[in-house]
């Protein structure tokens, strides 16, 4: 009787202390093997941001550095674009107002034509979705190191298309990227399901960076 | 033979039912059958902007949900403007909207009169149908 109760009270304490939610950290990653010792040391690369530097709405260099300290959530879009944009603003506007007053959390969407999309049409965008450009950077640069950018750190499709609805194809994509330039999250921007899933999980990375 | 009420009363009420309002009648069900038809080429080909509710995207899209600019405009016009796009910039309840709106070449005119139908009489115009022979007639005088 005693056993049956003290393995009651386990199962009970146990179930409670469930480990917390981790997210994975996304893309590929390559082992660095170095010998100290005489033993093999392992040490995991994982898949990062590269580095970039590109030019916001207010005409300020935006770099990696900017999101120093900051989690932040990246897409790719153009002002014009009749298809999937204007629902992924939507969806990216959502996002915005729930961490609105977290400084921890950030915004950077690529435009992917910025032969149109100077600086100025994207202050205008920006301030007709009512937003600071503190916290939610539309930045526009090279077009091909846009593209390189989408492809290779962000794990995004775009490219020029002439047959594709205004020109260009494009992932709806939101990636959610932690402090350390890792990709912790991909999700579908047009889906408001995905992006509830994805503010929650936000809320799990941002907690990784308390215990710490 | 004696007959119940229910078989007196029944062909009677079909009978004063169907004459009374055939011609009203028809136009409901014609005016549903739009809305049906509208509703579906609503969201295939305007929802991604304005919305499924109408209610556009901040200032960046406009509203069709209590759109002055709705009210003010004529269904012919409308059927147009969904066919061709719109390319000058409009003001929306105040607010200026310079957006391009592409246009859908490939509408039929039926098609352009379900979904003129669809948007009056879902955010706030109620004003009935929009049939197609009007629509026919509008979308050849398009400037």
């Amino acid at each position: 009787m005693r056993t049956l109760f003290l393995a009651l009270c386990s199962i009970i304490f146990f179930s409670c202390t469930e480990q917390e939610k981790r997210l994975p950290i996304l893309g590929n990653f390559d082992v660095n093997v170095s010998e100290s010792n005489g033993e093999n040391d392992y040490d995991t690369i994982y898949h990062s941001i590269m580095d970039f530097e590109f030019v916001n709405q207010d005409s300020l260099m935006v770099s990696n550095k900017t999101f120093e300290n900051k989690i932040y959530v990246s897409d790719f879009f153009f002002t014009s674009c009749p298809t999937i944009c204007p629902i992924m603003k939507g969806q990216m506007l959502r996002l915005y107002e729930e961490f609105e007053s977290n400084q921890e959390v950030a915004f950077l969407s690529h435009t992917i034509d910025p032969e149109y999309d100077t600086v100025a049409l994207l202050k205008d965008y920006a301030e007709r979705l009512g937003v600071s450009s503190e916290k939610w950077h539309f930045v526009t640069g090279d077009k091909q190191e846009i593209f390189k950018i989408a492809q290779l750190s962000y794990m995004s499709v775009a490219a020029n298309d002439a047959n594709a609805p205004g020109g260009y194809i494009h992932s709806g994509r939101f990636l959610l990227v932690d402090k350390k330039r890792h990709i912790r999250g991909a999700y579908d921007g047009t889906s408001p399901e995905d992006v509830d899933q994805l503010i929650s999980d936000m809320y799990v990375l941002l907690k990784e960076y308390e215990t710490e | 033979m004696k007959l119940n009420k229910v078989q007196i009363l029944f062909p009677l009420f079909a009978f004063i039912f169907s004459c009374v309002s055939n011609e009203k009648r028809m136009e409901m069900v014609k005016l549903s059958q739009y809305m049906v038809e509208g509703m579906t080429l609503y969201r295939n080909n305007c929802a991604n902007c304005h919305g499924i509710d109408g209610k556009g995207l901040a200032r960046v899209i406009p509203p069709l949900k209590n759109a002055d600019y709705l009210l003010t405009m004529t269904d012919d016009l409308l059927a147009c403007q969904i066919k061709n796009g719109l390319s000058d910039s409009i003001i929306v309840n105040g607010d200026l909207y310079f957006q391009p709106m592409p246009g859908i070449k490939k509408l039929t005119a039926l098609e352009a009169a379900e979904l003129v139908t669809y948007v009056n009489n879902t955010w706030g115009k109620e004003s009935g149908l929009y049939g197609v022979k009007k629509a026919e007639k509008a979308l050849l005088q398009c400037y």
